[in-house]
């Protein structure tokens, strides 16, 4: 009776949690994202060995992000990072033709794995801004959304001008307050 | 199978009950071994043959359960009695307990900022409404006008560098906060996994072991066997989990904490030796925004 109580009051005042997962290959602009949602602010990076966590609060939800590493050698690690989570954030550099069919073969590698069975998809197309970049729907069509299971959505942005952000985390919390 | 079929008023009762259970079609069966509630799902029957295998599979699932959790818990109080052996692995469990006491005193540090925080605050308030107070009385009292004012002056440059400190303050308590409450706690949440999957091996290896001491061949020794070998594996590759996951957090938490006390260091020590460049010079370099406070909270219209 109790928790049913604090539950209820929870769901009415408390703010939402959301655990979301950030990979995406090494140099995609993960962190980059993940400081422009904090900061608001362009910050220097160098290239992520091991994660950073963040708690970013939008529309009343709380959201813990995980920026984890996108070297060949840590995407092995990701995997200890899937319990739990909510949404995954997939970022995708735009212009690398070059690696967009390994990003495929990661991201449908990923939700190969269990724990992600409920779990929501929110793309990243971003470095928009560069002239070469490729459109969502290429992005789109070569990721091969179609073989998966689960839900997602694709979010042209450029994370240097902070745009596109905002509305993919509209998006989340859409599908959040949905459940 | 084999309880179906002895007693078929059972099966109805217990599929009966299972009923309420709310159905959850993703869930793999073969992943489930520790709960009840997740069962086969409950779509209305078709034909017989789907009924009973649905049956015995739940009335499998709810014995295997009902078997592990007492195994488990007997393993739990003979470890406490003394009259089990458990597996210790003195190297992880010396960083485990490290790593708890680790979040036990940062959580105690968190605390104080907060206090501080909160404390500051006040101050900062209090300033302010001296300042105001102060500037009032300079302008209608002309006899010591000078006094207040500039009494008036240096409250609100107080107030200004306070709402700066403040700024810097904030900063670090929700990052002390993200990690002892989100990051170090993720880790710790693999452990409790970890040190439940410990359990469940030892018990089936005792289990084991008592089965091949026996002098006449047992029964079932090879099904306890496969049991213990199919735990021992789970067990195996949660502790890689856990080891890699402390390995991981141990960078984070330093680089975390290396950022978070040089800036809490620098604005605090700034703040209180009255230099402003420096103060200021400090919340630029760590990218923190001070929020003034007519701007905390976005307007209802913007949302």
């Amino acid at each position: 009776m109790g928790l049913t109580i604090s539950s209820a009051l929870t769901k009415l005042f408390g703010k939402k949690q959301m655990r979301i997962l950030m990979v995406g290959l090494d140099a995609a602009g993960k962190t980059t994202v993940l400081y422009r949602l904090k900061l608001g602010e362009i910050v220097t990076t160098i290239p992520t060995i091991g994660f950073n966590v963040e708690t970013v609060e939008y529309k009343n939800i709380s959201f813990t992000v995980w920026d984890v590493g996108g070297q060949n050698k840590i995407r092995p690690l990701w995997r200890h990072y899937f319990q739990n989570t909510n949404g995954i954030i997939f970022v995708v550099d735009s212009n690398d033709r070059d690696r967009l069919e390994e990003a495929r073969s990661e991201l449908h590698n990923m939700f190969q794995d269990d724990e992600l069975r409920d779990a929501v998809l929110l793309v990243f197309a971003n470095k928009q801004d560069l002239p070469n970049a490729m459109s969502v729907d290429e992005i789109k069509e070569k990721l091969q959304f179609n073989k998966l299971y689960n839900k997602w959505y694709i979010q042209p942005t450029c994370a240097t001008k902070g745009s596109g952000l905002y509305e993919g985390l509209d998006w989340l919390s859409n599908e959040l307050s949905r459940r | 199978m084999e309880i179906f079929k002895t007693s078929n008023s059972e099966r109805t009762s217990i599929h009966d009950m299972l009923k309420d259970i709310p159905a959850n079609e993703n869930k793999a069966l073969s992943s489930c071994k520790s709960s009840p509630a997740i069962l086969t799902p409950t779509t209305p029957i078709q034909n017989e043959d789907a009924t009973v295998l649905k049956a015995s599979s739940r009335i499998e699932n709810l014995k295997n359960w009902s078997i592990s959790t007492y195994k488990c818990t007997k393993q739990l109080m003979f470890e406490k009695l003394g009259k089990s052996s458990r597996t210790v692995d003195a190297e992880l469990e010396a960083q485990i307990e490290q790593l708890r006491d680790t979040q036990r005193k940062y959580l105690n540090i968190l605390r104080l900022a907060r206090g501080l925080t909160n404390h500051f605050y006040h101050v900062v308030q209090t300033q302010h409404a001296l300042g105001e107070a102060f500037s009032d009385l300079a302008q209608k009292s002309p006899e010591l006008q000078e006094e207040f004012l500039y009494n008036s002056e240096t409250q609100r440059n107080l107030t200004k560098n306070g709402e700066t400190l403040l700024g810097a303050l904030n900063f670090f308590t929700s990052s002390i906060h993200t990690l002892c409450n989100k990051t170090i706690e993720d880790t710790l949440q693999s452990v409790r996994q970890y040190e439940a999957a410990r359990i469940e091996y030892d018990a089936y290896r005792s289990d084991l072991e008592t089965l091949s001491n026996k002098p006449d061949n047992a029964v079932g020794l090879e099904d306890a066997q496969q049991e213990y070998e199919i735990h021992r594996q789970h067990f195996m590759k949660l502790r890689a989990e856990v080891a890699i996951k402390m390995k991981f957090l141990d960078e984070n938490r330093i680089k975390v904490m290396h950022k978070q006390l040089l800036l809490f260091h620098n604005a605090v020590s700034a703040y209180f030796s009255g230099n402003q460049t420096a103060l200021e010079a400090t919340l630029k370099q760590f990218n923190i925004k001070i929020k003034t406070p007519n701007s905390t909270f976005p307007s209802w219209l913007e949302q």
